[in-house]
């Protein structure tokens, strides 16, 4: 099956290329699949988002990269028929719902605006749409809601405004950046609930962005773990967890606190150093200062992504010839 | 160590220009004033903090945790209910009984940015409690500033830098060094790792839990991660609503019969494939209005009729073991 959305080589940097945020990453994504790109702040995880989206922010350059969404390369769209594309068959579900909504305008007339503007519905229609899609990401009273403010509502109930507008059109492509972080741990497990549901429902495709690898445990079906702008690691799901390959997701994982069906430890087993300044990169492997396992070639050249098993791919010089670190 | 009875906290909005403006004009037009009824942060909490333990306090948004923290540190004077510390009524203090309750009892805050004042160096951020008590020599004070930013692991040349100058880990380790710079007994830290990075959250943990055994400080975590509390606490306060919900020693955490939310919260927690268990409806209660009876009822599976009528009170069912539910009654 051919994939819904397909980001090659795509590289972003400020300051006229001095600064690279984002190395060079490919990843693809099929009908209704949920793939996870997971990263620490400054890993370019959430920049790799926006620019799927064509939202890079200002002084961002596209250095190199295609993005293909459906078999079209949304570089190449006339801006008016990208804008037509983003919204509609493209949703985006933003970590703060507050700043991504309209505070001058009222919960009912910006889900409304979605259909007027991107499905040519009347305003009358639009309305009653806008109501269903109140309805059907939870809100109680859809009818009383529409007519409030975003100031009114709890961060969660904003979350599945935004998610109602995301969803809005039946979009082929989520990209979900962090939608649960700002939320408590009861209400972010429902808004990730919803997630999946609709998703689900539609068939579509989510890019899931996040800093917290557990999360997308029995969530996503693959996982992209980035640091300082690169993939470090692919794997499908499940292995990602039972048998990480990468020294940086190895101790990711580690300094996790345990879920709570295993044994708590004394302390946690941290990463040493602090992740390098995003633009700043350090030569060889990125991780490498901070790798306990780094050896001679670390420090000279990048490793590239190596196949290191099926569906598997791991940017470290141990897994060389397949061998899993 | 210290000892909490009763306590409440309720902020209420403040008489501004533009408040007396409009409560001006409501009453010229004929209007009755509706006067807000302010935000019921805490609602009556009884709580004693043992010597040398680490006390986890836990909790979501709203639920009071932050509020009875700073009540606990002294940044808040309860409306009502008495704080001890020591044996000592901390609204009996006068000003000089202040300045040594703070010499004893400091707190460290969530954000590292707006927690550090950014005019001042990271050893002037340090060294300031010391001039305030009056500790120390000029010199004397400089070395004793360099030797808590090493405890804390910071560069040797940091004491000249600024906060904007290092990285959101660098700074919690600065907001600790500060914390500890008058030898407190006790520390409260509120939420000190959940703007941090996972791989540096780890870090600034086993820090705080090395330097608890180091200086046989009693510490206060204040946390909505409940997995982190879980390795971290001797015991653990749950709260919802303004109230405590469960108290229980770490012990016991696989052992009890827990409270319904405490419950809820240890699903959404999640094991290692996810959340587990049925996921709670609703939302936790608006704090300007909490429901009467249990704060939690109306999102409560085993709600009845008593639970919505009585707040239930936190008892104890088992030696370290207290839950405030209906549903659980004591078994003597």
């Amino acid at each position: 099956m051919s994939p819904i959305l397909e980001i090659e080589n795509l590289a972003v940097s400020f300051n006229n290329g001095r600064r690279p945020a984002v190395r060079g990453i490919s990843l693809s994504l099929a009908a209704g699949e949920i793939v996870g790109l997971v990263g620490e702040s400054g890993s370019g995880k959430s920049l790799s988002a926006l620019s799927v989206m064509g939202l890079d922010p200002p002084g961002a350059r596209r250095d190199s990269g295609r993005i293909i969404f459906k078999g079209r390369d949304l570089g190449q769209l006339e801006n008016a028929e990208r804008r037509r594309l983003c919204g509609a068959r493209l949703g985006m579900v933003f970590q703060e719902p507050l700043t991504a909504l309209n505070p001058v305008l009222s919960i009912g007339e910006q889900v409304a605006e979605i259909f007027r503007l991107r499905a040519g519905q009347g305003r009358r229609k639009a309305r009653a749409s806008a109501l269903a899609m109140l309805a059907k990401v939870g809100l109680p009273n859809p009818a009383e809601a529409a007519e409030s403010y975003p100031h009114r509502f709890s961060g969660g109930m904003r979350q599945r405004v935004v998610i109602a507008m995301a969803l809005a059109l039946s979009p082929e492509l989520l990209v979900a950046d962090e939608p649960t972080t700002a939320l408590d741990p009861t209400i972010a497990a429902q808004i990730l609930d919803l997630l999946v549901r609709l998703t689900r429902e539609n068939n579509s495709a989510v890019l899931f962005i996040t800093h917290n690898l557990r999360l997308l445990a029995g969530l996503a079906s693959r996982v992209l773990v980035m640091y300082a702008g690169l993939v470090l690691e692919e794997a499908p799901a499940p292995d990602i967890f039972e048998n990480p390959g990468h020294p940086y997701t190895q101790g990711l994982l580690k300094a996790l606190p345990p879920s709570l069906d295993e044994p708590a430890p004394g302390r946690l087993t941290a990463i040493g150093g602090l992740p390098p300044t995003p633009g700043r990169w350090p030569t060889g492997c990125p991780f490498q200062p901070r790798c306990p396992r780094a050896f001679e070639p670390c420090a000279a050249s990048l490793p590239p992504l190596y196949d290191s098993g099926p569906g598997r791919k791991t940017r470290c010089f141990l897994s060389e010839g397949g061998a899993s670190c | 160590m210290l000892s909490l009875e009763e306590v409440r906290k309720t902020f209420r909005p403040g008489r501004g220009l533009g408040r007396e403006l409009t409560a001006w004009l409501d009453s010229w037009r004929g209007r009755r004033e509706k006067r807000p009824g302010g935000v019921q942060a805490v609602r009556g909490v009884s709580l004693e903090i043992r010597p040398g333990e680490i006390l986890g306090l836990v909790g979501e948004s709203g639920s009071g945790k932050s509020t009875l923290g700073r009540i606990m540190a002294g940044l808040y004077r309860p409306e009502a209910g008495r704080t001890f510390f020591d044996g000592q009524d901390l609204a009996s203090l006068d000003q000089g009984g202040w300045k040594k309750f703070r010499r004893r009892v400091q707190i460290m805050f969530q954000d590292p940015v707006s927690s550090l004042n950014p005019r001042l160096t990271a050893g002037a951020v340090v060294e300031e409690g010391l001039l305030i008590h009056g500790l120390g020599r000029a010199e004397e004070r400089r070395a004793r500033v360099r030797g808590l930013l090493g405890e804390v692991g910071l560069p040797a040349d940091s004491a000249a830098r600024y906060g904007h100058e290092f990285s959101g880990g660098q700074r919690q380790r600065l907001s600790l060094a500060r914390a500890l710079a008058l030898d407190p007994e006790l520390l409260i830290a509120d939420e000190p790792v959940s703007a941090l990075d996972v791989s540096i959250q780890a870090q600034i943990i086993n820090l705080l839990m090395d330097l608890r055994q180091k200086r046989g400080l009693t510490l206060v975590l204040v946390s909505h991660d409940l997995p982190l509390v879980r390795i971290m606490a001797d015991r653990l306060a749950v709260m919802y609503g303004g109230l405590i919900m469960e108290l229980v020693e770490r012990g016991l955490l696989d052992k009890v019969d827990h409270h319904p939310y405490v419950r809820s919260l240890w699903a959404s927690a999640g094991g290692r494939a996810g959340p587990s268990g049925p996921l709670l409806e609703g939302e936790p209660p608006d704090p300007q209005n909490p429901p009467p009876g249990c704060p939690f009822h109306p999102r409560c599976r085993e709600a009845a009729e008593l639970c919505r009528r009585e707040p239930p009170a936190l008892t104890e069912l088992a030696p370290g073991f207290s839950c405030a539910c209906h549903r659980r009654p004591a078994a003597l």
